[in-house]
């Protein structure tokens, strides 16, 4: 019953039908529509803001699929990430939390996605990201470095979008620093779900060959959390 | 056939915005196209960027006289151009953005000897010449054995189309070579990737030809964030 409760409420009570992807607070039973995403990977952050311990619930559908129900905890202040291709379908967040008090904080980043101005991401000289804010660069016809670090002991969650897409349509990747294990590309461990990569220290790099594209980078911690990035030429 | 398979097909041709493209860089939205009445009868390239700024991978759909639709696929947005180098056989050439996202414009442009856009520059026997990406050089050959170097002016990768001399069996008299390439091919080696007639990881190729006293057309499809192509064309 209670999920039949949430399914029911998808799409009611609508509260935005033009939402561009800006920062928005989503009461109980409220939502929010994006009428067209982009045919690439984006990134949906939600933020619990109750002010007691209630966790809540978040559903996600985009044309004819299921909704997919995110927890998001409370009292925390890492936002919920999820990444995707939404095949430029329409994106509905609606919150069908259970309790009344509990709203919710959505965001959609991406490049070109209001919300977030992008600094520019130069060769060879660092820039230093705080919560929530974005680079973008271009990459060359060669082999790069992005170079990532945290100035903390703090768990730290970075993505980078750009580059060709894979079989899924996606060219997105989640990383984590600071994290509890290493996993991804030459760890031998497979990385959490979501992610790209993780790892125990401080500072990961990444290497990539995707000819000129955009790379877009965006410092997904928490608001006392900043991020140094640094684009290199191999 | 599922209305998903049809739906490209049906936007062909509908919401022209220029009827009689002369190959000049411009701009497609979605559902525009542009139509070139009449192709070379030679080698010519054409030439097409996603120019999105959101994250969106755009479609392309391509016809030529009666021929089915050619669509190029899942084109994310980048600073290097797409090239397709053929010898459309003065058939027309229409071009159709038909991304599934609206905000997912194209550039495009055909480029050639004597088609309207950058003006060649001008490409003498023994100097050597600085062509930066998006442009264009035109010289001539001697009737006798020439060597033209390709050399780039930085470690990234360098793309080169030269269009020129005797037309082969399918009619193309075009070579399009990659320089700070991730292998070598061509000619000597292994079979070059599609679309390339030689490959080297070498920051400069030499290719020698004898093909008459005839017009060389050469155009840097380089990425527009590189630093450029030098030329040399020698007699030998």
């Amino acid at each position: 019953m209670a999920n039949e409760d949430a399914i029911q409420r998808l799409g009611q009570n609508t509260h935005n039908t033009q939402w561009d992807g800006s920062p928005m607070v989503l009461q109980v039973a409220q939502s929010a529509t994006m009428p067209q995403t982009p045919l690439g990977t984006m990134i949906i952050a939600a933020k619990d803001l109750a002010t007691v311990n209630n966790s809540g619930t978040l559903a996600i559908t985009s044309g004819g699929s299921a909704p997919q129900l995110l927890t998001i905890p409370a009292l925390t202040p890492y936002p919920t990430l999820t990444a995707n291709n939404w095949q430029s379908q329409a994106l509905t967040l609606t919150n069908v939390s259970a309790p009344q008090d509990v709203p919710i904080m959505i965001q959609a980043i991406g490049p070109g996605i209001p919300g977030i101005t992008p600094v520019p991401l130069p060769f060879g000289t660092p820039v230093t990201l705080n919560s929530m804010q974005a680079a973008q660069g271009s990459s060359q016809m060669a082999w790069m470095q992005l170079l990532m670090e945290v100035p903390s002991a703090n768990i730290s969650n970075v993505a980078i979008l750009g580059g060709p897409a894979d079989a899924a349509g996606n060219n997105g990747y989640l990383i984590a620093l600071n994290y509890t294990v290493n996993s991804g590309p030459g760890t031998g461990n497979a990385p959490p779900p979501g992610y790209f990569a993780t790892t125990v220290v401080n500072a990961y790099t990444f290497q990539f060959n995707w000819g000129a594209s955009f790379i877009y980078v965006v410092n997904l911690t928490p608001p006392d959390g900043s991020l140094n990035v640094t684009l290199a030429n191999l | 056939m599922s209305a998903a398979a049809t739906f490209p097909y049906e936007l062909l041709g509908q919401n022209v915005v220029i009827a009689a493209w002369d190959g000049s860089p411009i701009t497609l939205l979605v559902n525009q196209s542009a139509n070139m009445p009449q192709t070379s009868n030679g080698t010519m390239i054409f030439s097409y960027r996603n120019v999105a700024t959101q994250n969106n991978a755009g479609t392309l759909g391509v016809t030529s006289g009666g021929a089915a639709p050619i669509f190029y696929n899942n084109v994310m947005p980048s600073l290097q151009p797409s090239i397709v180098v053929n010898n459309w056989n003065a058939n027309n050439l229409s071009i159709t953005n038909v991304s599934a996202n609206s905000d997912t414009p194209f550039g495009i442009q055909a480029i050639g000897r004597g088609i309207p856009g950058p003006t060649p520059l001008t490409l003498n026997t023994g100097t050597t010449l600085a062509v930066g990406p998006g442009q264009t050089a035109q010289g001539a050959t001697s009737a006798q054995w020439m060597q033209l170097v390709i050399a780039s002016i930085d470690s990234s990768l360098g793309v080169l189309a030269v269009i020129g001399g005797p037309v082969d069996g399918t009619g193309n008299n075009g070579y399009v070579f990659g320089i700070n390439y991730g292998s070598n091919s061509g000619p000597t080696g292994p079979p070059p990737p599609a679309g390339y007639y030689a490959t080297t990881t070498s920051n400069s190729y030499t290719l020698q030809f004898n093909c008459g006293a005839v017009p060389i057309f050469a155009a840097n499809m380089s990425a527009l964030n590189s630093s450029g192509i030098k030329l040399t064309l020698r007699a030998l």
